[in-house]
């Protein structure tokens, strides 16, 4: 296990290296730069050219990197170009709030997902052709459209759950919860629906096999076979769908943080990058791989407790 | 038949119970944070605005457009434009040219304003901000401040010398273009403006509260010189980019006044909230290359003018904007020194089939042109590409999502014509970016001689004189058919019924938080 984890670390440098180094040369290829997103139509080419130099734009691209990642070691992110305030810290204020949303919508997707997937799996006939549209309809929904009506339905019109905004749960932990129902809601759906689908058909597959017909032929409950032996072998693959999920989050928060006006990791990101904020986008970037790699991890760790064979190799 | 045992059934029915305890908690504490909500929202005023983004800093020198509200609250300008569009005295008690020629101007300041650092409002304050804004400023209180010579006259008097007349000086430092005074202390170390004021505004920002580019809080500044003006014991500003989301805030009582647009203005109207609009920006095509350059008709001033009668200006504002859209065929706004009530193009396609026959393009032509999202001009122009193909003259849009990628491309020269979303500015400035040579969104340096000298003898003109001159500047422009010009979008703002005094014009669009106040019920 301990080999694991510190395998895992490992890779995570070289792969942090590798991503910062795409992100900031796909900045490059980006239209406009940072001085002309500052100068608007103050632009002059002698304007241009003094905020250039200021910045260190009109330094050759590796120097500007390599300058980037002496600090980035360090610990220090640097100053955005734009707001001039400190990279690190506005990544420490939106994380919280882009982790709640993930975890949350993660937590909802996994649960409802796999009892779901269960009930299909089990009853089967009606239901399991009920959670199979289901299913279908989640995947076709898009997040954002989901979100707008969530929003006019239960703000607008019915005035149960705030419209906007995000309360840190230190503040208020009712006001935290309230305010992350409606985006969870719209954010989980996809999710939801992928897990509820593997569970039914790992559930399907581990239910016909023959250690089932033994337990049953030894006596033990429905209940006791579903629960103990059945999901626990279906369980690897929803755990990698779990983990994808997770992931996919990533992306799915930047236009459900724009719908409800969340200070998150999503609206950093887009924020710089129309910007052109570079010291942001790098840091956005980073944490993203961060996460990744964390969940990847913990998805390998799940595997070796729930399949003892695998925590031998 | 398999026993289980007892301990474990226990276990088991403990286990449920903290479950369902844990869920019961969760639902109590969020009823309870909704009822404590609305409690503390009752006790003290509080006003929450929402707009639709943050300025890239705090610091006033470095902020424009978007920013200003943010500033309005914290900071005081030296000249206060009011909502009607008057200048009224804030931080300068008086102003005024010293002689003729619009290049020597002074300031008299108030005494007694003291900043939320406790230092006091000087002469040599002033001219240290201007020494500030020479060195950061990005707009054009910076270029006035690049320009200009400052004296310490006396404590409370400062004198700036320009090299070229300006007679804008007043205009210029409102809040509209110099948003405030900063602190002398605080221009010590500036890089602290980027996310604290040190202005002497009835507000100061209160960091503790305020997450960047999410939420920013403001309290009662205990320094303000003018305390009964002060109506409200908070200040929040939401950042709310989405429109739909802003009105679905503004509805459900999440927020009290939002930045609106076109797009909601049926929907707040349906929901009850008061709407303030006034014309803003005017948007159309720019037909920048009067030479010739790279669309050789363009440089016949009859070609231009085709154009300009062949495009259906009711029709298109009527469909953008409805009953809040303003046709025009000029760029000053109505009421504005420069605007005229004498119109020169109606909406007449065969005068312009006549004019391109005459101009010997009776087969028409095509334009390419350049557009952006941005705005929404990128709609305007293709109103326009459907009233030009009427009279065979094609328009082959490009368009740039990205903003900067279109300034870029618009001063490329490499299209003849750009979309344009632009105002609200004085004569004086607006010809400064868009008419003569060196303007930012004048590619190609048109330089029309006549033009230029009536620019350079409004500038040194005297007030009463002025408003002529900028009248024929605005109206030569219009007859030599720069611009296809086509509307003015409105600016809008929605409040709840709890909010008074809201109020925009065409002198003033930019709504002024330090205005409104609480409602008489």
């Amino acid at each position: 296990m301990r080999a694991l984890i510190l395998r895992r670390l490992l890779i995570s440098i070289p792969l942090v290296v590798v991503v910062s180094w795409l992100t900031f040369l796909l900045q490059q290829l980006a239209p406009g730069d940072t001085a002309r997103a500052i100068l608007g139509e103050h632009y002059t080419p002698e304007a241009y050219a003094q905020l250039r130099h200021q910045l260190g734009l009109d330094q050759p691209l590796l120097v500007q990197y390599g300058h980037w990642l002496a600090h980035a070691v360090r610990g220090d992110l640097g100053v955005s170009s734009i707001t001039g305030l400190d990279v690190g810290a506005e990544i420490g204020t939106r994380l919280g709030v882009t982790l709640s949303l993930i975890i949350a919508t993660t937590v909802v997707a996994a649960v409802l997902g796999i009892a779901l997937g269960t009930l299909s799996a089990v009853r089967g006939g009606a239901v399991g052709r009920a959670v199979d549209v289901l299913s279908l309809a989640g995947f076709a929904l898009p997040s954002f459209w989901l979100a707008l009506v969530l929003v006019t339905l239960f703000a607008v019109v019915l005035r149960l759950l705030p419209a906007t905004g995000y309360t840190p749960f230190a503040e208020s932990p009712g006001d935290w919860l309230r305010g992350l129902i409606l985006p969870v809601a719209a954010l989980a759906v996809h999710g939801l629906a992928a897990v509820a689908k593997q569970t039914r058909n790992g559930l399907l597959d581990a239910l016909g096999r023959d250690f089932v017909l033994s337990l049953r032929a030894n006596g033990a409950s429905e209940l006791s076979i579903l629960l103990r032996h059945a999901l626990r072998n279906a369980a690897i693959p929803v755990v990698t769908v779990i983990g994808l999920v997770f992931v996919s989050l990533l992306n799915g928060t930047v236009l459900v943080e724009a719908v409800f006006a969340m200070p998150g990791l999503g609206g950093l990101a887009v924020q710089s990058t129309t910007q052109h904020d570079l010291p942001a986008i790098q840091a956005v970037a980073i944490t993203f791989t961060l996460i990744v790699v964390a969940v990847n991890l913990l998805v390998d760790l799940a595997y070796g407790w729930l399949n003892p064979k695998v925590r031998v190799r | 038949m398999v026993c289980r045992p007892v301990f474990a059934q226990r276990s088991r029915s403990n286990k449920a119970r903290l479950v369902v305890l844990l869920a019961v908690a969760a639902l109590l504490s969020v009823a309870c944070s909704a009822k404590s909500a609305q409690d503390s929202a009752a006790s003290t005023r509080t006003l929450t605005i929402g707009l639709p983004a943050a300025p890239p800093s705090l610091d006033p020198a470095k902020t424009t457009g978007n920013g200003q509200p943010f500033m309005n609250l914290a900071y005081d300008p030296l000249i206060y434009r009011a909502p009607d569009g008057q200048l009224k005295p804030r931080l300068a008690e008086s102003w005024g040219y010293v002689g003729t020629g619009n290049t020597v101007f002074e300031l008299h300041l108030r005494s007694g304003v003291h900043f939320t650092d406790g230092s006091a409002l000087t002469a040599d304050v002033v001219k240290a901000n201007f020494d500030y804004l020479r060195k950061v400023g990005v707009g054009t209180a910076g270029k006035v401040a690049r320009d200009a010579t400052v004296q310490v006259i006396d404590p409370l008097t400062v004198r700036l010398t320009l090299t070229t007349a300006n007679p804008d000086l007043p205009t210029i430092f409102s809040q509209d273009t110099m948003p405030g005074v900063i602190s002398g202390d605080a221009l010590a170390n500036p890089d602290q403006l980027a996310s604290q004021t040190r202005g002497s505004g009835p507000y100061v920002l209160d960091t503790a509260t305020t997450v960047a580019n999410d939420h920013y809080t403001y309290t009662p500044n205990p320094q303000f010189w003018d305390k009964p003006s002060i109506h409200y014991d908070k200040v929040i500003i939401k950042v709310i980019p989405n429109p739909n989301t802003a009105l679905a805030a503004a509805k459900t009582g999440q927020v009290d006044v939002i930045a609106g647009s076109y797009t909601t203005v049926n929907a707040a109207k349906s929901a009850g909230l008061t709407i303030a609009y006034t014309p803003f920006t005017f948007m159309g095509l720019v037909l920048a290359d009067r030479s010739g350059t790279v669309v050789p008709a363009l440089r016949d001033v009859r070609v231009r003018q085709a154009l300009n009668y062949a495009v259906d200006r009711q029709k298109i504002t009527r469909g953008l904007f409805g009953d809040y859209g303003t046709p025009t065929e000029q760029i000053q706004l109505p009421g504005r020194s420069g605007y005229s009530d004498r119109a020169v193009y109606s909406y007449d396609p065969d005068k312009a089939r006549h004019l391109l026959a005459e101009a010997g393009y009776a087969n028409g032509f095509t334009l390419p042109a350049l557009t952006t999202s941005t705005a929404n001009s990128n709609l305007v122009v293709q109103a326009i590409a459907d009233d030009l193909k009427q009279i065979g003259v094609t328009l082959d849009v490009t368009n740039d999502a990205d903003t900067a990628k279109y300034q870029q491309d618009m001063r490329s020269k490499k299209w003849g014509a750009f979309g344009i979303a632009f105002g609200s500015l004085t004569t004086h400035l607006m010809a400064q970016v868009l008419l003569l040579p060196g303007g930012f969104y004048n590619p190609f340096d048109s330089n029309d001689p006549e033009l230029t000298a009536l620019y350079q003898r409004a500038a040194a003109a005297a007030p009463e004189q002025r408003a002529q001159l900028d009248q024929q500047v605005i109206s030569h422009v219009v007859e030599q058919g720069w611009f296809l010009t086509v509307t003015f979008s409105p600016s809008f703002y929605y409040a709840r019924s709890s909010v008074g005094n809201l109020t925009v014009s065409p002198g003033e669009p930019v709504a002024n938080p330090i205005e409104w106040h609480p409602a008489q019920p």
